[in-house]
């Protein structure tokens, strides 16, 4: 009924002109009215549901909404970025508009399903936005028409505008629209494509969904650029594929797989073209105490700040800058000793503000969705002149995230980004700012934390990317965290409602932060089972996200904490170097440790909470004496970049327990673990160790098995798992067979075995272990061993003195 | 009450501790630390050409049964007529067990095939390499490349010689392997005193007195190092089993108590003395362990080490080897089981 309405009031917009192509579009609707249609509808207009939820529906709601809000201007730019007949007209005088925006007659977008250009499309949608509403006039129906040359034709042009469309019922809509999600998950691209932008201007694409030869249709109507990326994509898997299926036939594959890679080489990484500058040697905490002391043994007259100077010299002033500086950072509590030089750095390079250093770095929502090739493997950046302009603005003190590529057709795309993220109603401002008052100015990470997680493994590697941005600090847009992983999401936010709470300090006892997942159609999933260490090694980041389903695509969004995102399919992707940093820590156990005044909950090491606890580690505050180091012993305590701020802020300021507390116990509640702590620092990234071991021979790999000790096993598929389960802890020497790839497997046992005192008294009391036993007490201390070839065991323990005997 | 069941605890030690010394390596597993443990080297005394190898908790024991002195006791590769009698010139000792000592055993009598020594360092890769295999300066070698290996050297086994040519022999080294510096610095390698010299006799022409004359010198020889080891061990463990007897100490390391009187096992560590007469130290095993890993002054990785060769007393700086410290550890533990 209300569709019915709508349709009437459609026809009152447009006039009579074209009352022709309604009644033709009607009879079609009614004809074929599909739940996809209605679903699909609906996905046009969620900037209406965004100006009704926000003003008094939950909060959860008006994160989806005002997302989405985000996400759409982009996607109709995917489309055209994609349609290489079609030349639309773009005003790229609004760049740099300030909010609130009024953007009239930006774009005139003319979308073309047609694959064989027998009709040039007539029409433009002239899109009206303002503050908080979605006018959407147009002047003409744009008329689309599908000509094909073996398929029915579907000439079905139409306009909805938004306001028409608000009338739908948003109740049903919604549940619709969830019901169909599967449908929508295995349909990706069709829907990435098809999808319009829901405050837009119109776009028929559900003419295209209706019709019945829609699905067979899709296949043909994809653009050959995105059918190669696809490709590209699938390479590896299909390189396994294919050396699995033509086992015979190896060199043929081998051929096949040098051309291919030779290609790779050919293209520069993104990565590098964009750090060139920045090589710095990267030393762990243990590795830079040893340097110092050297230094002050070699030069015993130079003071601290020449070793200031040096460490900053080596780690540089990388302060994530972007992911790869991000993650060369320097250990946590190195960071702790020079944070005052550090300080000093930042506040250089403010001053230096042409410098291209200090441009953000991060992933925004329209370089999510984004849908092109042209900056693959380029990291997307902040685009620094909106964001003084944000700055300069007092209300709306966020930022907008925002590609710098200019497509090759002429597209800006920063006028949809900008326009959409502008109107978005920043209730929770005053709280944050009260916030960045109660933390003081000299903290670490002052700037923007991202947290960029994905989550949803779907067939077609489908990944949800939302950003975090944790603004602290309105005037500092240099230093941004990226914490970056693949197989899951998962966001910190700290909601009002939290803040309120913690005021009180109180833990909230369920956990406040929304995990993407929930909102997906992806059955939700353990986070500790994938997560990412960056100490263990490196993994690859989509830059380029596609979505699915846009309006469901839901990105939990924080006054403070911006957070931009969306469910994507991989199609490119960057490499997230492994760091040295730590990243994660190694124990959810929460010790109180009490000193002084304060009690600090922190996540400690295992080793360091039974220090602590009796009294060996000398645990200090930065504010302590003149110490600037938290912990002098070998043991580190780990905190997560986050909570150290707290604890300085907490320290240096008045000392308040709650701040402190509270946080932690925000934290708690994402609380990483990884199975072990890294032995073995994984200097290469395993994906290229992956290349290499899935594009070997499996001689070679029978052969590299046999040189590190392994296990011998008789497929490909398990030689491959067994190497990349070695190189875990061999490092890349392990798999690349190099001369010390034994030695290193021998004294991961030995560290093994020194760590258990039970099989340790007994071998130095020289009594005979069983070999089956000791595999087995081995096994249960690290499962690796099971990859380990007996003979390796035997040789191992002959080396050192161990008496092994069969039974 | 109290006083009286302390005391029969005390005479049931003593008597487990003797009843252990004089069962050396009977009803023993194989696993089982034992007190004396060697691999000897046999050499015909009429027939110089001819060489034994094997390993014995009891050398002169086995030593009188390769010469068909003890009826009891196989020796059949020994007794092929024109051998007997045999000189034990040399054996290695010091295993911590059976086992090893068997290892060694095997290595040293295929020396063309061992794991001990690296194929590329093997001086003869063939078992039929004819008269190469059965000279006096390969087996010699060998015992040098199968000291170097990292199993048995952490084992600080001892080589004695009792005929002082062959020790010559073995210190001329006609194949160039250098023993590791840690045996000397040891004094892990000696020949005994009086040790015999065949140079005095005409080998070729030995009479039946010069026959009996040197295998009796021999076996006097081995049986003399032989008890005399036996000996002090006992000493030792009288000693130690009356310190245990007190009850309730402490490891001079890290203050825990140990009590060897109780019945509970988890009072009973493994514990290590300081060989010294004088010097009461005694500590934990892992703790003394630890302490010589740190002040080991060879050039292993210390976070890789995990047995050490030996280190000094913490209170009197006496040199302990780990192996003896160790035997006297695992005796003392075997008394407060029994």
């Amino acid at each position: 009924m209300d569709y019915r309405r709508a349709q009437r009031n459609l026809q009152l917009v447009n006039g009579n002109n074209i009352d022709n192509d309604l009644k033709e579009t009607t009879e079609l609707q009614e004809k074929e009215r599909h739940p996809e249609e209605e679903a699909l509808i609906s996905t046009q207009v969620p900037s209406l549901k965004f100006s009704q939820s926000s003003a008094s529906s939950p909060e959860d709601n008006r994160r989806i909404y005002s997302s989405s809000r985000i996400s759409s201007p982009v996607k109709p730019m995917g489309l055209i970025a994609v349609e290489s007949n079609i030349i639309p007209e773009v005003n790229d005088e609004d760049k740099h508009t300030s909010v609130p925006i009024e953007v009239e007659g930006t774009e005139n977008i003319v979308i073309n399903d047609d694959k064989n250009d027998n009709d040039i499309p007539v029409g433009d949608g002239k899109s009206v936005l303002k503050s908080r509403d979605v006018e959407v006039k147009s002047n003409d129906v744009s008329r689309i028409e599908l000509a094909k040359s073996d398929d029915i034709v579907q000439d079905d042009n139409f306009l909805i505008s938004t306001q028409i469309q608000s009338r739908l019922d948003i109740v049903n809509r919604d549940s619709e629209m969830k019901g169909k999600l599967s449908q929508f998950r295995y349909a990706t691209n069709n829907n990435t494509e098809s999808t319009s932008g829901g405050n837009t201007a119109t776009i028929n694409n559900s003419s295209r969904l209706t019709s019945g030869s829609s699905m067979i249709d899709e296949p043909k109507q994809k653009k050959i650029r995105t059918c190669v990326k696809k490709k590209e994509v699938t390479k590896l898997t299909r390189a396994q594929d294919l050396l699995k299926k033509l086992s015979g036939k190896h060199r043929k594959v081998r051929d096949i797989l040098k051309g291919q890679q030779e290609a790779d080489k050919k293209k520069p990484r993104g990565k590098i073209q964009l750090q060139p500058s920045k090589s710095f040697d990267v030393y762990n905490a243990e590795e830079w105490k040893n340097i110092s002391c050297q230094i002050l043994k070699n030069f015993p007259r130079s003071n601290t700040q020449d070793v200031k100077d040096i460490f900053c010299y080596l780690y540089g002033d990388c302060d994530a800058l972007d992911m790869w500086g991000s993650s060369q950072k320097p250990p946590e509590e190195l960071m702790s000793q020079y944070q005052p030089n550090k300080l000093h750095l930042t506040q250089n390079k403010k001053n230096d503000s042409a410098s291209s250093t200090d441009m953000m770095k991060l992933l925004s929502l329209s370089q999510v969705m984004e849908d092109t090739t042209d900056h693959e493997k380029s990291l997307l950046i902040v685009d620094e002149n909106v964001a003084e302009n944000i700055n300069s603005c007092d209300e709306q003190s966020f930022y907008i995230t925002q590609e710098n590529t200019v497509h090759g057709d002429g597209i800006d795309l920063r006028n949809f980004s900008h326009d959409s993220v502008v109107d978005i109603p920043d209730k929770n401002l005053d709280e944050d700012k009260t916030e960045a008052e109660v933390q003081p100015p000299n903290k670490k990470t002052d700037a923007i934390e991202i947290e960029s997680n994905s989550i949803s493994e779907m067939d077609d590697n489908v990944v949800s990317n939302p950003t975090r941005v944790n603004e602290h600090d309105s005037n500092c847009d240099e230093d941004i965290i990226f914490y970056d992983s693949m197989d899951e999401m998962r966001v910190e936010f700290p909601t009002v409602e939290q803040h309120k709470l913690n005021q009180f300090n109180f833990v909230p006892p369920s956990p406040t932060l929304i995990p993407l997942n929930e909102t997906l159609t992806k059955p939700t999933k353990d986070y500790k089972d994938d997560e990412i260490d960056l100490t263990q090694a490196s993994f690859t980041v989509s830059n380029e996200l596609i979505s699915p389903i846009k309006p469901e695509t839901v990105i939990p969004k924080e006054s403070t904490p911006r957070k931009v995102g969306d469910q994507t399919s991989v199609t490119g992707t960057i490499q997230v170097p492994a760091t040295r940093a730590p990243t994660l820590s190694y124990s959810d156990k929460l010790y109180n440790v009490s000193r002084d005044e304060y009690i600090v909950n922190a996540r400690l090491s295992n080793v360091a909470c039974e220090r602590v606890r009796n009294g060996e580690l000398p645990f200090k505050f930065p504010n302590d004496s003149n110490s600037n180091s938290i912990v002098n012993s070998d043991d580190t305590i780990i905190y997560d970049s986050d909570v150290y701020n707290y604890k300085n802020l907490n320290c240096d300021e008045d000392k308040e327990r709650n701040i402190f507390e509270l946080k932690y116990s925000a934290k708690q509640e994402i609380q990483l673990e990884t199975s072990e702590p890294p032995i073995e620092l994984v200097s290469e990234s395993k994906r290229v160790e992956n290349v290499i071991v899935s594009q070997s021979s499996a001689q070679d790999l029978r052969r590299q098995m046999k040189e590190i000790g392994l296990r011998p096993v008789r497929t490909k598929s398990e030689m491959i798992s067994s190497l990349e389960s070695a190189s875990q802890i061999l490092g890349t020497t392990g798999v690349a067979g190099n001369f010390s790839t034994r030695q290193v497997l021998y004294d991961h046992l030995t560290k093994l075995i020194k760590n258990e005192p039970s099989l340790l008294e007994r071998i130095q009391t020289f009594q005979p272990i069983l070999l089956e036993e000791f595999m087995y007490e081995l096994n249960e201390l690290d499962p690796l061993v099971n990859l380990i070839d007996e003979s390796t065991i035997q040789s191992w323990a002959d080396a050192n003195g161990v008496s092994l005997k069969r039974s | 009450m109290k006083l009286e069941v302390e005391k029969t605890n005390c005479t049931r030690l003593r008597y487990a501790a003797k009843e252990h010394i004089f069962s050396v390596n009977v009803n023993r597993e194989m696993g089982d630390f034992a007190q004396f443990y060697c691999c000897y080297f046999l050499q015909s005394v009429e027939h110089r050409q001819s060489f034994y190898i094997g390993s014995s908790p009891n050398p002169p024991r086995r030593l009188r049964q390769h010469n068909g002195d003890l009826v009891k006791g196989g020796a059949y590769r020994t007794k092929r007529s024109g051998t007997r009698p045999w000189e034990m010139i040399l054996f290695v000792y010091g295993f911590p067990n059976k086992i090893i000592a068997l290892q060694f055993e095997h290595a040293w009598q295929h020396g063309y095939k061992t794991r001990f020594i690296k194929e590329e360092a093997r001086i003869i890769n063939k078992k039929n390499s004819g008269s190469a295999g059965r000279n006096i300066h390969y087996k010699l070698a060998l015992i040098r490349q199968l000291l170097n290996h990292p199993f048995f050297k952490v084992m600080n086994l001892g080589v004695q010689f009792f005929n002082s040519d062959v020790a010559s022999t073995f210190d001329q080294n006609k194949f160039g392997i250098a023993l590791d510096p840690c045996y000397e610095n040891w004094g892990k390698v000696k020949t005994s005193e009086n040790a015999l010299s065949l140079s005095k006799y005409d080998l070729k022409r030995l009479t039946v007195d010069d026959l009996s004359d040197i295998s009796e010198q021999n076996r006097a020889l081995v049986s003399h190092f032989y008890d005399s080891s036996i000996k002090l061990d006992e000493e030792r463990m009288n000693r130690y089993t009356e310190r245990v007897m007190d009850g309730l100490s402490k490891c001079k390391l890290c203050y825990k108590t140990y009590d060897y009187t109780s019945e509970d096992e988890d009072l009973k560590p493994h514990i290590a003395f300081c060989t010294n007469e004088g010097c009461d130290f005694v500590s934990e095993v892992s703790c003394l362990c630890r302490r010589f890993i740190v002040e080991e002054i060879d050039d292993r990785d210390k976070d890789l080490t995990l047995i050490p060769r030996g280190g000094r007393c913490p209170e009197c700086r006496t040199e302990l080897e780990w192996t003896i410290l160790m035997k006297y550890s695992s005796m003392i533990k075997d008394v407060s089981r029994k």
